[in-house]
């Protein structure tokens, strides 16, 4: 066999294996939510009981592989904090405005999350929790084990092709979130993103 | 030719798997704003006015003392620090009470009407928890001295222009000093006296007031901000001075602010 003719067969070959590892045709993540939440401290019994927005994200998930009806077809959710970075330490909500001349800035652990839906599909349970210590850490909702548990099932970690229209109950993630200050913190206008990232895993 | 073709095709397929093998991703965010207002509240409970009568020889050798007669209790979301000052109209003299009426008419050799604010007395209930004062005093919290022993413990902060500047770190705050250095050295962490109670809470403090005139009525207990220079009416006037009869008044601030 010609020499040149073998290894265009196989790269060939590989072209079509790693072809393959793109499972799934399209993945779209929904916010029918808020994208701005303002959450103003203005009494001591706020700053003592805290603020909850219940439901104010709802993340509904598409994933679709029926052109090529890949079984492989799998994602995962993840949340990432982000605040900015620049001079803002990465365990620090990002100062717009400071008045204040005592006090610390507040902490981006003193943002709580709580990821649901019906099915109780969500890694981090149906309680509230805080956030990791420093921007940038993944918080798994739906995490790749490597396992496609398809839609319907019903339990934890579903992860197969499916959308929020025709699955709700594990395709439609309502998001909550509570903020308790607590006192010395530095007075002043903060900021923070949080970031929910869908992606087609291997 | 083979040569070229192969090129051809191998980048053909570069550019095909670089496309092809694009992870499909999709991604939202969600802004927060989160607004701390800062917030000091000082809850105060006292009567509107409180009377002092020397009416017999006992008031004006042993004073009168009013016990808890106002209860402090402090939230705020910020460090804070918290002091009294000795305030007046002024109308005798910046720094002294004012006379409302005088008793008699003709002034008897030696009779003053100049009667210093920091002849009233402070205690506080729970030490100044910050105690990085720099004072002979640093706050209101020893017992009221005996008579004989005159002394500037308890003596309520004047500001001499008769304003309510903050004391400076060498006078008496009831709770911090001033600067910013740290908590517990020049300021008291916030909170509430709604979560952080008890008799020794650092946001609850009960006052008791004393006025000590003496025989005669010079107000011995009468100290300047440093807590060691006497204000007493004999150092101030000279001997043979003594308080003029009167009915007088004057009103002490309380201020709770941010650590400062």
């Amino acid at each position: 066999m010609d020499p040149i003719k073998a290894f265009c067969s196989i790269i060939l070959i590989l072209f079509a294996q790693l072809c393959s590892a793109q499972a799934c045709d399209e993945v779209v993540l929904t916010n029918t939510g808020q994208s701005n939440l303002n959450m103003a401290f203005d009494t001591f019994g706020k700053y003592l009981s805290g603020l909850t927005f219940n439901g104010a994200t709802r993340l509904k998930v598409k994933v679709d592989n029926s052109i090529n009806n890949n079984p492989s077809c799998r994602w995962n959710l993840v949340v990432l904090v982000d605040n900015g970075g620049g001079a803002t330490p990465n365990n620090e909500w990002e100062t717009v405005f400071s008045q204040s001349v005592s006090g610390t800035p507040p902490k981006i652990d003193i943002l709580q999350l709580r990821i649901k839906n019906l099915c109780n599909t969500s890694q981090t349970g149906s309680q509230f929790f805080s956030v990791p210590l420093v921007t940038g850490t993944p918080i798994m909702v739906i995490t790749n084990n490597g396992i496609t548990t398809p839609a319907g099932s019903c339990i934890t970690n579903v992860n197969g092709p499916g959308n929020a229209n025709t699955n709700p109950d594990e395709y439609l993630f309502d998001i909550d979130y509570r903020i308790v200050p607590g006192g010395s913190l530095k007075s002043g206008i903060y900021e923070l993103r949080v970031r929910f990232l869908l992606t087609e895993v291997f | 030719m083979k040569a070229k073709k192969l090129l051809v095709a191998l980048s053909m397929l570069g550019l095909t798997s670089t496309v092809a093998f694009g992870q499909l991703q999709d991604q939202k965010d969600v802004t927060f704003t989160m607004d701390l207002q800062p917030i000091l509240q000082l809850n105060m409970t006292t009567p509107s006015q409180i009377d002092f009568t020397f009416d017999d020889i006992n008031s004006y050798y042993a004073g009168i003392t009013r016990y808890g007669a106002t209860i402090l209790k402090v939230s705020s979301t910020v460090n804070w620090d918290l002091y009294a000052v000795g305030r007046s109209n002024g109308n005798t003299g910046a720094g002294f009470w004012d006379q409302q009426i005088r008793y008699g008419t003709a002034a008897a050799g030696g009779e003053t009407n100049q009667l210093p604010l920091s002849a009233l007395e402070l205690r506080q209930n729970t030490p100044n928890a910050a105690t990085g004062g720099t004072g002979t005093f640093e706050d209101y919290s020893a017992a009221f001295p005996a008579v004989a022993s005159p002394s500037g413990a308890n003596s309520l902060y004047v500001d001499p222009a008769n304003s309510n500047t903050p004391p400076l770190i060498t006078h008496k705050y009831i709770a911090g000093h001033k600067g910013t250095t740290a908590v517990g050295t020049d300021g008291i962490a916030g909170g509430s006296y709604l979560t952080s109670n008890g008799l020794t809470s650092n946001y609850f403090y009960s006052i008791d007031y004393r006025i000590l005139p003496g025989l005669p009525a010079i107000f011995p207990m009468a100290f300047a901000a440093d807590g060691t220079t006497a204000q007493d009416l004999v150092t101030i006037n000279g001997a043979g001075s003594f308080a003029q009869p009167g009915v007088y008044t004057m009103y002490v601030q309380y201020i709770l602010l941010e650590d400062q």
